[in-house]
């Protein structure tokens, strides 16, 4: 956390109360390491976006080649 | 993007898809931009009141990506980036946590179409800086968590997936 308030022209305090937030949206994790506290991304949030939108693309993929292939082969007949 | 980031290694901040498709780029091209009503899941993936009929790109850059309803209305869904056809198209979604048009939440979805040299398509798709939903993953979560339609689709994909 020093780290962090020590890199920004914002007080100390102020640092704390935005990591509070970012942790609340779980956008950052914190752990204690001794007497500091050690920030990093909260990846979890993301995964479960790119879980559905995987499942998502996936199936309007699939649906989008059917109506290709069908497209193609509709102009193949004479 | 270049060709390498497309098959470059994970990030987190984006989804890759590919699709092996018996049809011509010129075919993918046309059938994925003018026709997208045919085979976009309209029934589940739409975001207006009304039922959805027509998913609709229209043909330039700047152009406006939209569903059609039943009852004429029609809900804004992104715009066209770039419009290279029959070989590149980026689209932007701007669609939010809570399944609404929102203008300045801007995700990009390119797609490229690429000859495989047996008279069939290699389409490529990239939905890319997801970090941009930002706080509001967190509220996405909340969504997919649900046993609601979207829980329930969560489920159904993943038995797909493990099938």
């Amino acid at each position: 956390m020093g780290e962090i308030a020590k890199g920004m022209h914002v007080s100390r305090p102020a640092v704390s109360q935005h990591l509070k937030i970012l942790k609340a949206a779980r956008l950052v994790t914190d752990r204690a390491e001794g007497t500091r506290r050690l920030y990093a991304i909260d990846r979890r949030g993301i995964a479960a976006l790119r879980t559905w939108l995987e499942g998502f693309w996936g199936e309007a993929l699939t649906a989008f080649k059917d109506a290709a292939e069908r497209e193609t082969a509709k102009e193949r007949k004479p | 993007m270049t060709k390498q980031t497309m098959s470059g290694g994970t990030d987190a901040n984006c989804v890759r898809k590919v699709v092996n498709v018996q049809a011509p780029p010129a075919v993918a091209w046309r059938v994925f931009t003018e026709k997208m009503g045919t085979w976009w899941p309209l029934a589940t993936y739409k975001i207006g009141k009304a039922n959805a009929v027509d998913a609709v790109i229209e043909p330039r850059v700047g152009g406006r990506w939209y569903e059609r309803g039943d009852d004429g209305s029609t809900c804004n869904w992104g715009s066209v980036l770039s419009w290279e056809p029959t070989s590149r198209l980026v689209l932007s979604w701007d669609i939010s946590a809570d399944w609404q048009y929102d203008p300045t939440l801007k995700t990009e979805i390119e797609v490229r179409f690429i000859a495989d040299g047996k008279g069939g398509t290699r389409v490529e798709l990239e939905h890319r800086h997801l970090d941009r939903y930002g706080a509001r993953r967190d509220e996405m979560r909340t969504i997919f968590d649900s046993t609601g339609d979207w829980g329930r689709l969560l489920e159904s994909f993943a038995r797909t997936a493990a099938a």
